[in-house]
């Protein structure tokens, strides 16, 4: 059956394209019914060679014509017979025209019947266009791991870095090439734009043979010195299964590999064939070089930068992956709303749309998108709701839908009435987090440094102290609580600046730390210094280090992208470069810098996530020595305040994240005013007067400093009295408790001790012992491992008076430690012993 | 594999897809190696019959666009040499006079043939894929047992099947991104 057909006979040829009138041959066949009066046979000029008109093999064409209005006819209704010629082509047609009709309507009717020549279509050659055909591999094993092979394209023809603004190599971009023409006026403006040649590149992805996700057996070129590791194939695998997942793994894991490898898989099915990469500003080249890596240049990445003009032509350029910083982002949401729904975003860092209510978060969500994935090593930072309001965002489909509903409604009810494992069933299908101890890294060593400001920075410290702390006693009988409260933030911040450096001497008992330690670290290592303030303290440790070492700059935000990688390549590969010092909001992210083996933390953000995530940068996969991490913090000062601040909200993010079964425990808001007086030790006024914080830990001292609180040394030890201690005061008491046992054992000076926090000597018949005894506090149930053991090793090994050294904790040694310490000189002292020593040896 | 002289053998995966439902038909020839690697592809921009072609070619409006508009041009550029051409489509066969290369419309065995085509009853099983079901034009019936050992040795490693849902699916990327495969 037909359908129906609107000819318009006034603008007949138009529409169709038609070929010419005189190309059709037109005869009287003779032929009409009785019910019509004129019958016109047209034989279309390129069959009309090949058969006899009216032979036995043509067989009329009925088609009834009718008029509909007075430029309009209407075809309709006619069945059709074709001549059984070659391949059945029609190659005669009869057509009747009713009574009455125009012959000009005839006319065109039968020119648009002659549209049965068909134009031979353009074909297109994706091979060539490609500027050289991919190499022909020679091996036939279709089974092996391919790491060894050359990518499938040819090296540079898709994306490599230092590319022009479309990804390609400069000189081999065709959109470049018009872009040129067009200014030189050598283009006409309706071929300036996309080039055909940029959208077949497009396709050689989706031409690559499939994979197995779960081995990646087949055509499936990975990095030959980077293998996927069994925790990333699960966690591929797990992506690979979701439209809305959210990877959780500690930093280090290979996250980014995996969510690249991921939507690899998923590029060559085409079940995605746009994806947008939402991260910090600061990783977006991070991100580049990754796909470059994981990706094998298979895919064509455009990176959205610059001004609104240029990131207008960034998001209609061709390409596979877009990558965005979440702030150009929200500015471009209007745009990226006009285009195509992108098949999967990826949110890397989605701790930074923790807030359900800021505009990053809701430009998120107004994002058309098929499939989320959210990739951030610390899922809560301060607050429950940021894992929820992360999840949210990944419910794209019906079923996350739901599964974020489960969680979100079981949330009043975790604590009291679910079970672990009820609990873990609702997170599961959404989350997969895995922790850094699948790998076989080294264990870090955790060192913390408790430093004597130095007398200059002491005297300025206590000054800036005293006028704090009228400050702060004058705004708060002024102000409402709100204000309040940033203005002592402000007056604390002032502080912690003071405690990494005097300004007016540029004295730092942190820097000088810093200097010795960089002295006595191996030549061949590489460190990395992270400071909150970049642009107030790390200037003036650049100063003071470069006397000795040379420096680069600052790594911070408000560095040029470009600027960012040259000194992330110097401090890579220029082995003069053995610091960096970074930012700790910029540098503490994403980026790999396996390069390092130390990091330092000069001073601390009140989020103890941040932290971690500086010690991601070093502690990485591929990451082959030990790794240090070292906080420093000064002795009473607000630090103190702070380390205990710290430590409260670390165990709750791990208790959070790390076991669904507290998932209820909330965190409380990261500082309250309550909190903020209690810094700076002052009395609290009416109106928020808590007698519990009054029972300060931290008072002030006759030199108007802080100072630790009178901790009573006596009464029965606990494994919980033991972990409520500082460092500093766990030093105190095993000094205090070697004393006891007959020694004379004084705690070292802070920053050359090597390792090491007490001596302890005593004079034996006809012999004289000296240990040197290393204390490792926790808060937690952390275990001690063999680097510690080694290091303090080292150090017994280049005291040639020493006898032996012991390790004490109050957590417990791995079962590689002990062995460590099998034939040595070296003891431990793990919690247990320690509270037995403690009770044999009590304090009057 | 390859053949005597060391060469890496080709094959050759041509297709007719109908791009929307005005019957548009665009071709597609994908050439790779044994290993289902891809080593040249070609793509025609659309042919779009008007509703009168439609009326006027009936059932044989598809095998006069495969063949006489799409087929025969595609296959006169390839500038590889395969060693067989396998089709997805049984009318297709008739091109094999187009290359002097053998064309074989395969099938998995079991599926239902539509029209057109004799059938060799030459089926291959292999380690890979489920049995197919070899067909070819009727005057070269001797292509199909010339190439069921070819296609057996490739099926080992190959599914030689899949390769069509590759060109699908980069077609349906490119109908995506530019209007003039639409």
């Amino acid at each position: 059956m037909l359908g129906s057909l609107r000819l318009n006979a006034a603008k007949r040829a138009a529409p169709f394209s038609v070929p010419p009138v005189r190309e059709v041959e037109r005869l009287d066949a003779g032929l009409a019914p009785s019910a019509l009066d004129k019958v016109y046979t047209v034989f279309p000029h390129h069959t009309a060679r090949k058969l006899e008109p009216h032979s036995s093999q043509a067989v009329d064409f009925p088609l009834l014509v009718t008029p509909n209005s007075s430029d309009d006819l209407t075809l309709a209704g006619a069945s059709v017979h074709r001549v059984p010629a070659h391949f059945g082509v029609a190659s005669a047609l009869h057509f009747d025209v009713d009574i009455g009709m125009d012959v000009e309507v005839c006319d065109a009717l039968a020119a648009l019947l002659n549209v049965t020549t068909f134009a031979l279509p353009i074909i297109w050659d994706m091979t060539d266009l490609l500027g050289a055909r991919p190499r022909v591999y020679g091996r036939t094993d279709s089974d092996d791991a391919l790491e060894d092979h050359p990518p499938l394209l040819p090296t540079g023809a898709v994306i490599a870095s230092g590319a022009c603004k479309h990804g390609l190599p400069r000189g081999a971009c065709d959109s470049c090439r018009r872009e040129r023409a067009a200014k030189q006026k050598k283009l006409p403006k309706s071929e300036r734009g996309v080039s055909i040649a940029d959208l077949l590149e497009l396709l050689w992805l989706y031409l690559q043979p499939p994979l197995d996700p779960k081995t990646l057996k087949g055509i499936f070129p990975l990095p030959s010195d980077e293998p996927l590791m069994p925790h990333q194939f699960q966690g591929i695998q797990f992506l690979v299964e979701r439209r809305g997942a959210l990877l959780a793994d500690e930093m280090g894991l290979g996250k980014t590999a995996q969510a690249i490898v991921a939507a690899r898989l998923l590029f060559r099915k085409a079940v995605v064939t746009r994806v947008l990469v939402v991260a910090p500003k600061s990783l977006l080249r991070n991100w580049l070089r990754e796909w470059e890596l994981w990706a094998q240049r298979e895919v064509r990445i455009q990176v959205v930068e610059g001004p609104k003009v240029q990131r207008q032509q960034q998001w209609n350029a061709p390409a596979h992956v877009w990558i965005v910083s979440y702030e150009t982002l929200r500015g471009d949401l209007a745009a990226v709303q006009q285009l195509a729904e992108f098949d999967l975003v990826i949110l890397d860092e989605a701790a930074k749309v923790k807030n359900p209510g800021a505009k990053t978060t809701g430009a998120l969500h107004g994002l058309p998108r098929k499939r989320c994935w959210a990739l951030t090593g610390t899922p809560l930072e301060t607050k429950i709701d940021d894992l929820i309001s992360i999840l949210r965002l990944i419910a794209v489909d019906a079923l996350t839908k739901a599964q974020v509903k489960a969680i979100v409604a079981a949330l009043p009810r975790w604590e009291h009435w679910l079970t672990p494992e009820q609990k873990e069933k609702l997170m599961q299908p959404v989350m997969l987090r895995r922790q850094i101890g699948v790998l076989d890294l080294p264990e870090p060593v955790e060192v913390e440094r408790w430093l004597e400001l130095t007398p200059e920075q002491g005297r300025a410290y206590r000054s800036a102290y005293d006028a704090s702390r009228s400050e702060a006693q004058r705004v708060l009988g002024e102000v409402d609580e709100n204000r309040a409260r940033v203005h002592l933030l402000a007056l604390i911040q002032k502080l912690k600046q003071l405690c990494n450096f005097d300004p007016e001497t540029g004295s730092s008992a942190k820097a000088d730390f810093l200097v010795e330690h960089l002295r006595e670290i191996a030549p061949e290592d590489k460190i990395l210094v992270f400071s909150q303030y970049p642009n107030v303290s790390l200037p003036d440790l650049k100063d003071r280090l470069q006397n000795d070492f040379p420096v680069l700059d600052t790594y911070h935000g408000g560095l040029s992208t470009r600027r960012r990688e040259e000194l992330l390549k110097l401090f890579e590969h220029d082995s003069r470069y053995r610091v960096l010092l970074m930012g700790l909001k910029a540098g503490g992210v994403g980026l790999n810098l396996q390069v390092a083996n130390h990091v330092v933390l000069f001073d601390h953000w009140w989020n103890p996530a941040t932290h971690k995530q500086a010690l991601g940068r070093a502690l990485r996969k591929n990451q082959e020595k030990d790794v240090f991490f070292t906080s420093l913090f000064t002795l009473n000062t607000v630090e103190q305040w702070i380390y205990q601040k710290l430590q409260e909200k670390k165990a709750l993010f791990q208790a959070y994240v790390d076991d669904p079964s507290k998932v209820h425990e909330k965190v409380e808001e990261s500082l309250t005013l309550e909190d903020l007086i209690e810094a700076l030790d002052l009395p609290l006024p009416d109106q928020y007067a808590r007698q519990e914080k009054m029972d300060s830990r931290l008072r002030g001292n006759d030199r108007g400093t802080s100072a630790p609180h009178q901790l009573s040394w006596s009464g029965t030890w606990d494994q919980r009295r033991l972990r409520g201690l500082s460092p500093y005061e766990f030093e105190e008491l095993v000094a205090r408790l070697y004393q006891r046992m007959g020694y004379r054992a004084d705690k070292t000076r802070d920053s050359r001790d090597g390792g090491v926090d007490v001596v302890a000597e005593r004079q034996m018949i006809g012999a004289r012992e000296k240990r040197l005894i290393q204390c490792k506090h926790t808060k937690g149930e952390s275990v001690v491992g063999v680097p510690v053991v080694r290091q303090l090793a080292g150090v017994l090994s280049n005291t040639p008076d020493a006898t032996n050294a012991v390790v004490v904790t109050n957590g417990t040694f791995s079962k590689d430690a002990q062995r460590e310490v099998q034939n040595s000189r070296v003891e431990l002292v793990d919690g247990r012993r320690l509270l037995f020593l403690l009770e044999r040896h009590p304090s009057t | 594999m390859a053949d005597g002289n060391g060469r890496e053998l080709a094959i050759g995966f041509l297709t007719l897809l109908t791009i929307n439902k005005e019957g548009g038909r665009l071709g597609a020839v994908l050439i790779t190696d044994e290993r289902g690697v891809p080593q040249e592809f070609r793509v025609t921009e659309p042919v779009k019959p008007s509703q009168v072609q439609r009326v006027l070619y009936g059932d044989s409006l598809e095998p006069h666009i495969g063949i006489d508009i799409i087929g025969r041009p595609l296959l006169g550029q390839v500038e590889a040499n395969p060693e067989i051409y396998l089709v997805d489509k049984p009318f297709l066969v008739e091109l094999r006079d187009a290359d002097n290369c053998p064309v074989i419309f395969l099938r998995r065995v079991g599926e239902t043939l539509s029209v057109g085509g004799e059938s060799s009853g030459v089926s291959v099983e292999s380690k890979r894929t489920q049995p197919v079901s070899l067909e070819t034009d009727p005057q070269y019936t001797e292509d199909a047992r010339e190439a069921a050992e070819f296609i057996r040795h490739l099926g080992d490693s190959l599914d030689l099947l899949e390769p069509f849902q590759r060109i699908k699916n980069a077609v349906d990327v490119l109908q995506i991104q530019d209007e003039r495969f639409r």
